[in-house]
């Protein structure tokens, strides 16, 4: 993974992003519009007491009733099914208004409602209709001062041959969807006669297969018009939003995966370093054992006891060394090494090179936390692993005590021998070269040290803070 | 009569320091090998009482390795690692012991007499 290939994910997730809004805005969308139209067609009329869906399915249904039967009449002509029409019109002249046009789409005829059946039941209209193989619309109407409400349009040939009574409630809906302009003519030319009419269907037709049926005549009608394709069109805004949800959402994928891509190398690097330093380390370890088997080399050629115990002191400083570069290693800061941990790590450390290898050192922090930078502490370690090394090697069985204070500028380390009873001269005759080297670290460090003879040995070391 | 010490250590300067240490006292004889695969050979050949490992031995087989090459021919003599990386897993060998490097040459000689010691 790097850069480049990010960018590429990222731009290959705008890109998904924009298709998914898009995609999912133009679904949204076209399921509002869908649910708009839809809302208008199962709205009901107040003064109809149907919903234009139901009337509409009734219209339709009659139209094709009155397709049929035109077929099965077997009449060629418009003028003979026009007859034919009115002649069945006039022959039920119940319940029904017809409103029928010529070729030209004139108006020429329409059926008053002279009977009223409202108690006429879905059984016995289709019994009615099977008996006497009627092809009428299925609506019975009611109007007051008008000779049609409901118009439905058949049909036959070229010509529009007539309109069964239903469609003025639907002017609402259809001059949204662009309906036949002759069909809005006719409304309109007729208006006033509509403007008082109470109409009510009763139709056995509403049934689950004419739901059906009207449903597919529904789609039929909003699918064609101009208007429903430029409802149902995406607006730009959905592409505007689609392009801004996917910018952000490609940048958060930007920025989340170079994030990551950069943590993971940081963590790569980090890695990579501590393996190098704990190498290093471990050959710093290896190179000290070196340079103890050179010296061993070279005390095998000594033949002068005191100058092989120089040898032997040199090989116990570079021990003293490692240990320090041990106890550094472990440390967590090299910047801030706490001085407590630090001290009983080395006691622990120096313990095992003791006679018995038990630690027999108690430390005693008395002050808050201190920490000494790492040049300080390696010279501190230094220091206190000539005294305790001194300690272990020549008094073991002595209990000891070693405690750390703040006492103004300076911080005291205080190591006590306890029942100890011994003088500077003694302390330091099995120890010469470590007295050199604590007066040249405590000239270093601007500190200075001393010892009290009393009925314990105590040995005192002030470092500036 | 002295004891017998296997040295396999790949650096020859430590391996010569700890042979120098060792025959110092008076108790031991030393017998450096550079690798595994010759430390192996020369078990075939001869007895030790005390083997000294080192466990990062360059190419070829590792102390681990070539120690438990050496328990699988039945061998048991004491064998004590010598390494500046901290103590691998040592729990799957009987009578095995670690040191860490650097370490003074007295604490060698302590270590094996300790452990030639408690060797039956």
């Amino acid at each position: 993974v790097n850069t480049k290939k990010i960018t590429i994910f990222s731009i290959l997730i705008f890109f998904i992003a924009l298709m998914l809004t898009v995609f999912v805005q133009n679904y949204t969308h076209s399921r509002k519009t869908h649910d708009h139209i839809k809302s208008i067609l199962t709205r009901e009329d107040e003064n109809l007491k149907l919903s234009y869906y139901q009337i509409l399915s009734s219209l339709v249904l009659a139209q094709e009733r009155m397709v049929k039967r035109w077929i099965k009449s077997g009449r060629q002509t418009h003028a003979d099914w026009l007859m034919d029409a009115i002649s069945y019109v006039t022959d039920i002249k119940s319940y029904h208004a017809i409103y029928i046009t010529d070729k030209d789409k004139q108006f020429i005829w329409s059926y008053p409602v002279d009977h009223f059946n409202p108690t006429f039941s879905s059984n016995q209209f289709d019994d009615h209709l099977k008996n006497r193989e009627s092809w009428i619309s299925p609506l019975t109407v009611t109007v007051d001062d008008a000779h049609f409400s409901v118009v439905s349009p058949i049909w036959i040939d070229d010509n529009l041959s007539g309109y069964v009574v239903g469609l003025l409630s639907l002017k609402s809906i259809f001059k949204q969807i662009q309906i036949d302009d002759f069909l809005i003519e006719v409304i309109e030319n007729h208006k006033t006669a509509f403007s008082n009419h109470q109409l009510s269907i009763n139709t056995p037709f509403i049934s689950e297969e004419i739901l059906f049926q009207n449903q597919r005549l529904q789609y039929k009608i909003f699918l064609e018009p101009a208007l429903y394709k430029e409802l149902m069109a995406t607006p730009r805004s959905s592409y505007l939003i689609g392009l801004s949800i996917s910018l952000i959402v490609a940048l958060l994928v930007y920025i989340a995966s170079i994030s990551k891509f950069q943590s993971t190398l940081d963590r790569q690097k980090l890695l990579e370093k501590r393996a190098l330093l704990y190498e290093l380390h471990h050959r710093v370890k290896n190179n000290l054992q070196t340079i103890i088997s050179l010296v061993e080399i070279y005390i095998q050629g000594e033949t002068e006891k005191l100058q092989v115990e120089k040898y032997r002191t040199l090989q116990k400083k570079i021990i003293s060394m490692a240990l320090v570069h041990k106890l550094l290693y472990k440390t967590p800061s090299l910047e801030q090494v706490d001085v407590e941990e630090f001290i009983k790590l080395l006691i622990a450390e120096i313990s095992k090179y003791s006679q018995d290898g038990e630690n027999n050192v108690e430390v005693a922090l008395l002050c808050e936390k201190i920490y000494f930078p790492m040049d300080k502490i390696i010279y501190l370690g230094l220091i206190l692993n000539e005294v305790i090394s001194n300690l272990f090697q020549n008094y073991p069985q002595c209990p000891k005590k070693l405690s750390i204070e703040h006492r103004d500028k300076f911080f005291k380390i205080v190591i006590k021998a306890i029942g100890l009873k011994t003088t500077n001269t003694v302390f330091w005759s099995n120890f010469k070269e470590g007295k050199t080297i604590l007066d040249v670290i405590m000239r270093q460090l601007k500190g200075n040290y001393q010892f009290h003879e009393n009925h314990d040995f105590i040995f005192e070391i002030e470092l500036p803070v | 009569m002295k004891k017998h010490i296997l040295i396999v250590e790949d650096e020859l300067l430590i391996a010569k320091g700890h042979c120098l240490s060792l025959e110092e006292s008076g108790d031991y004889e030393c017998f450096c090998v550079s690798s595994g695969e010759d430390a192996l050979e020369l078990l075939n050949a001869a007895q030790f009482d005390c083997i000294l490992m080192d466990i990062n031995l360059g190419d070829g087989m590792n102390g681990v390795e070539t120690t438990s090459k050496i328990r699988q021919f039945g061998n048991i003599t004491p064998i004590i690692f010598i390494s500046a990386y901290p103590s691998p897993d040592l729990n799957n060998f009987v009578n095995v012991f670690f040191l860490e490097k650097p370490l003074m040459p007295g604490m060698l000689v302590k270590q094996v007499a300790k452990s030639i010691l408690n060797f039956p």
